[in-house]
């Protein structure tokens, strides 16, 4: 399941990249469908980036010169929610982080 | 006595624990991000400490307070050099590995362990096994007994494979990890394991093989494309954009690598706007081979002058057995068949394997005696008081977490979210401190405060500290019913379904997706009614205030709606309680927007006498039902509902013009009273109903349990764990909902089994030939039957029941699909 939720958000991505969103009502549809199956999905970007934040796996800049913002993810971070009180991190995100 | 149970991989780039209990090794997940691998780094800023993933990741942003493969080093007199606010502080190899040791520790629920097996590699000296000994003291371990890594690797592959040894063997174990290669000549025999001798590179690995990957393959390609020459170069140097694309390149070919490891070719996607790249190509495993290969080579050196150096060659070695994450790749286990001739064992996962290895020998290795028992060890624990504060329910996406010690203390504290994605790690406090804590959207967050001593040893710990995110809130504005969505069931009748929830904090908004359960010829007088209410969900629809209500008639229509196409609702309710209603219709692509303030109350006449006429059904059933069971009281009530409501019918049919006079405002409060009326007399007895038939599906599954496949017992495990939610909501149609999913579960579960067909061929046997489509050869084929069932031929058995069964006639055929329209209903309500 998680290999169909990277695809379909690669895919929403790659639309997004090219302004097309064309799709965009089927991909939220989609993504209702897995929240719908327990699958919690959270999308990062531009999010400031916390050394706290075991959610993402992060490549962090060399320098750091300004706000340290999430500005690209390669993969979204998937909770699974089990029942009200269990909810478990099933894939981190995986980001770049930049200065901005 | 008991055993140590306990086994620990300290590798120099990632490490592992796993705990031997009742004969089999589990590796123990991280409960922060929930990984089996640990990354042996660990890093210092601004006074927090952090092991793992998030220290690896500030290896470029914090390089001079990033510690990695230090492993290398222990032994040695060589030190760290930590900067922090209060200085610079050194810190040596044992220091940090006794960090990575802790962090593995606390991976174990319930008691702390206080011995451990630990993992190192064959090459290591006196000096350097002592020293990895003295952090297993400082990581507060009273017990540690070493254990080799290739004798840990053999030991998983011979008992999770089940090896019978009955002679003397040789072994080679191949370990080929992210950073480091080693390889050792394993001695094996009926009763005990050794290492004969060994070689390693601790400077080649897998990551060696990504960078030549990127060089080789990628760059070339890019280059190209871009027409940059020197595109190499500047990749190399890092900086600005160069370095963003370095890290997107290193993930790609990372990905890339373990999708070879499975097919024979990937395509490679690149999207990089910031220098214009946009491309793909299709990389062939040959290709990928050509770069793995003179990195294997290296590996193949260290093996044949291992061999020679003790006089073997392949043909002495029975097995080889793989270690580390690297010998994924197909092209080494080939190679290495390919030269050995003799069998390439990758039955055990290789990244746990050394993990493995050591639980398993943890679990026959004795703790010694002189061990303190538990309650001496609770009571010499220092008691300390602390006092807590937070916010319990918030609209912040982060919240402050902090706290004090009642008498003076100096130590360390650590707080986690429960799922995994927050952690502060490690940091020192004098007495009080506090924390910004990130939480997840609209859920509860359960947080874990742990208080250490000065030496780290934990003294405290608090798990019940729970912050809800965006579902209660006492000091925002709360909507004080559920607001609900009336929604058509397959019978005709209608029913509420709770669109968000009381207590729940203003704004909401929630989309809905649903289906159309009649087709709308375009133009015509038919309409689709979405009707919302305040009230509780599970009540009658028309005993609740319609806060929002939208008609779409044949006349508001671009083309025609057809039955079970979708539907998609935007409800969203404002902090003034205002109504908005978003309409898309994907097939006809038309959006209808409404706005509702319930000041501007909207009631339609004609959806009044619409809930009538469903309560007059109801009530005729009641009637018939409470005489037949001679309960006259109970009847009298209702037949002075039914008198009320048949008053009520003309009174509004009289108002139907009207729209100066207020009257059709009282008219539907009253048919509101009256509904209510019946709604509290019927609704108990119905979800008592529906309460005893979810039960009676629930033994049922029990009572077959057995024959339940793995997901159909997760399936039912899912249901039950959500009885808390549905069984007390008092809502029937909630409740059947599950109902009805235990019980197509029960069918599945129940056909997989061809014996309980037998039921079910007497059951079609005893039908009268009316109840079949084509009855000439229905003699015929219950005599077939019959003989199956004689001779137990089940699966025949099973043919020949499916085309009896497909032989029944629609009206005799028993639906199972919830989702399944059972008869036409006629309502002209919108949704199902």
């Amino acid at each position: 399941m998680l290999a169909i939720i990277n695809q379909i958000f690669e895919l929403e991505q790659k639309l997004q990249t090219k302004n097309d969103l064309s799709a965009e009502r089927n991909f939220k549809r989609i993504f209702h469908e897995f929240e719908e199956m327990g699958y919690k999905i959270i999308n990062p970007i531009n999010r400031k980036y916390s050394e706290t934040d075991t959610d993402i796996e992060a490549t962090l800049p060399g320098t750091q010169r300004g706000v340290l913002r999430i500005t690209r993810v390669l993969k979204p971070v998937i909770y699974q929610v089990r029942n009200a009180d269990e909810t478990s991190l099933v894939q981190k995100g995986i980001v770049i982080v930049e200065a901005v | 006595m008991d055993n140590i149970n306990i086994g620990i991989d300290l590798g120099t780039t990632n490490s592992g624990i796993g705990k031997y209990e009742n004969g089999k090794v589990q590796v123990l997940k991280n409960p922060v991000g929930h990984r089996e691998i640990l990354p042996s780094v660990v890093s210092f800023r601004k006074g927090r400490i952090l092991v793992g993933d998030k220290a690896r990741e500030q290896y470029l942003s914090n390089a001079q307070n990033v510690f990695s493969a230090f492993k290398r080093k222990i032994g040695t007199n060589e030190t760290y050099p930590v900067s922090q606010q209060d200085g610079v502080t050194e810190i040596s190899a044992i220091g940090l590995s006794a960090y990575v040791l802790k962090e593995l520790k606390s991976y174990i629920h319930g008691n702390t362990p206080s011995a451990a097996i630990i993992t190192i590699p064959a090459s290591f000296d006196t000096i350097q096994s002592n020293a990895t000994k003295k952090a297993g003291y400082e990581a507060g371990f009273e017990h540690v007994v070493l254990l080799q890594e290739p004798v840990a690797a053999c030991l998983a592959y011979a008992n999770l494979s089940h090896l019978n040894i009955e002679e003397e063997q040789r072994w080679l174990v191949y370990d080929f990890g992210g950073g480091t290669f080693d390889t050792a000549l394993v001695y094996i025999n009926q009763r005990e394991l050794k290492v004969i001798d060994n070689k390693g590179n601790n400077f080649l690995g897998g990551v060696d093989i990504d960078h030549a990957f990127i060089a080789q393959v990628i760059i070339p390609r890019l280059a190209e494309l871009t027409g940059d020459a020197g595109l190499w170069e500047k990749l190399s140097q890092k900086t600005g954009v160069y370095e963003k694309l370095w890290h997107y390149l290193n993930y790609q070919a990372e990905e890339a690598k373990k999708q070879l490891s499975m097919t024979p070719s990937v395509w490679i996607e690149l999207n990089f706007p910031e220098l214009d790249i946009a491309t793909e190509f299709e990389i062939s495993r040959d290709i990928f081979n050509s770069v793995v290969e003179p990195k294997y080579k290296e590996t193949e050196e260290f093996i044949r002058t291992l061999l020679l150096e003790n006089n073997m060659s392949f043909s002495d070695i029975s097995r080889i057995v793989l270690v580390g994450g690297t010998t994924y790749i197909p092209y080494i286990k080939d190679a290495l068949k390919s030269i050995s001739k003799t069998i390439v064992d990758d039955s055990v996962d290789p990244t746990t394997a050394v993990i493995v290895g050591a639980a398993y020998y943890a679990g026959s290795q004795p703790k010694p005696a002189t061990e303190k028992p538990a309650a001496e060890m609770d009571a010499a624990k220092p008691a300390i008081d602390i006092k807590l504060s937070y916010e319990a329910f918030t609209n912040d996406k982060e919240e402050l977490i902090a706290f004090k010690t009642v008498n003076p203390f100096t130590g360390y504290y650590r707080i986690t979210r429960s799922d995994g994605g927050f952690d502060s790690g490690l940091r020192a406090f004098d007495q009080s401190a506090s924390e910004f804590v990130m939480l997840l959207p609209k859920s509860k967050n359960n947080f874990r405060l742990a208080i250490f001593d000065i030496r780290q040893t934990e003294i405290y710990n608090n798990a019940g500290i729970s912050i809800s995110h965006g579902l209660y809130n006492v000091t925002g504005q709360l909507l004080p019913e559920d607001i609900c969505i009336e929604l058509d069931n397959n019978d005709g009748t209608t029913y509420l379904e709770p669109v968000f929830k009381r207590n729940n904090i203003l704004p909401l908004n929630r989309t809905l997706y649903k289906v159309f359960s009649k087709s709308v010829v375009k133009n015509s007088d038919d309409k689709i009614i979405i009707n919302v209410v305040e009230g509780k969900g599970g009540t009658m629809p028309g005993s609740n205030l319609s806060i929002g209500y939208i008609e779409i008639s044949g006349k508001d229509i671009s083309s025609d709606l057809i039955q079970s196409t979708d539907i998609e609702l935007l409800l969203t309710m404002d902090e003034s309680r205002g109504l908005n209603i978003e309409v898309y219709i994907p097939s006809t692509g038309q959006l209808i927007k409404h706005s509702f303030h319930i000041s501007g109350r909207d009631v339609s006449v004609d959806k009044s006498v619409y809930d009538i006429a469903q309560a007059e059904n109801i009530l005729n059933r009641e009637l018939i039902e409470s005489n037949k069971n001679e309960a006259y009281e109970v009847s009298a009530l209702f037949q002075k509902i039914a008198a009320d409501l048949s008053n009520l019918k003309m009174e509004l049919h009289g108002v139907k013009g009207d729209n100066i006079t207020a009257e059709k405002y009282r008219l539907d409060e009253r048919k509101r009273k009256l509904l209510g009326e019946l709604d509290s007399l019927t609704r108990a007895r119905d979800v008592y109903a529906a309460l005893d038939k979810y039960k009676e599906q629930k033994e049922i599954f029990i009572g077959q349990k057995e024959a339940a496949k793995d997901q159909q017992l997760t399936s039912f495990e899912n249901i039950v764990s959500r009885e808390s939610e549905f069984l007390n909501s008092g809502d029937k149609h909630l409740i059947d909902k599950y109902r009805k999913e235990l019980s197509v579960l029960n069918d599945t579960v129940f056909v997989q089994s061809d014996e309980n067909f037998v039921g079910i061929f007497y059951n079609m046997a005893s039908r009268p030939a009316e109840h079949f489509k084509v009855a000439a050869n229905l003699g015929f084929l219950i005599e077939e039957g019959l003989r199956h069932v004689g001779e137990k031929n089940y699966p025949q058995l099973k043919q020949l029941v499916y085309s009896l069964y497909n032989n029944l006639r629609d009206e005799y055929k028993v639906k199972r699909n919830p989702d399944e329209p059972i008869g036409g209903g006629a309502s002209n309500l919108g949704l199902r």
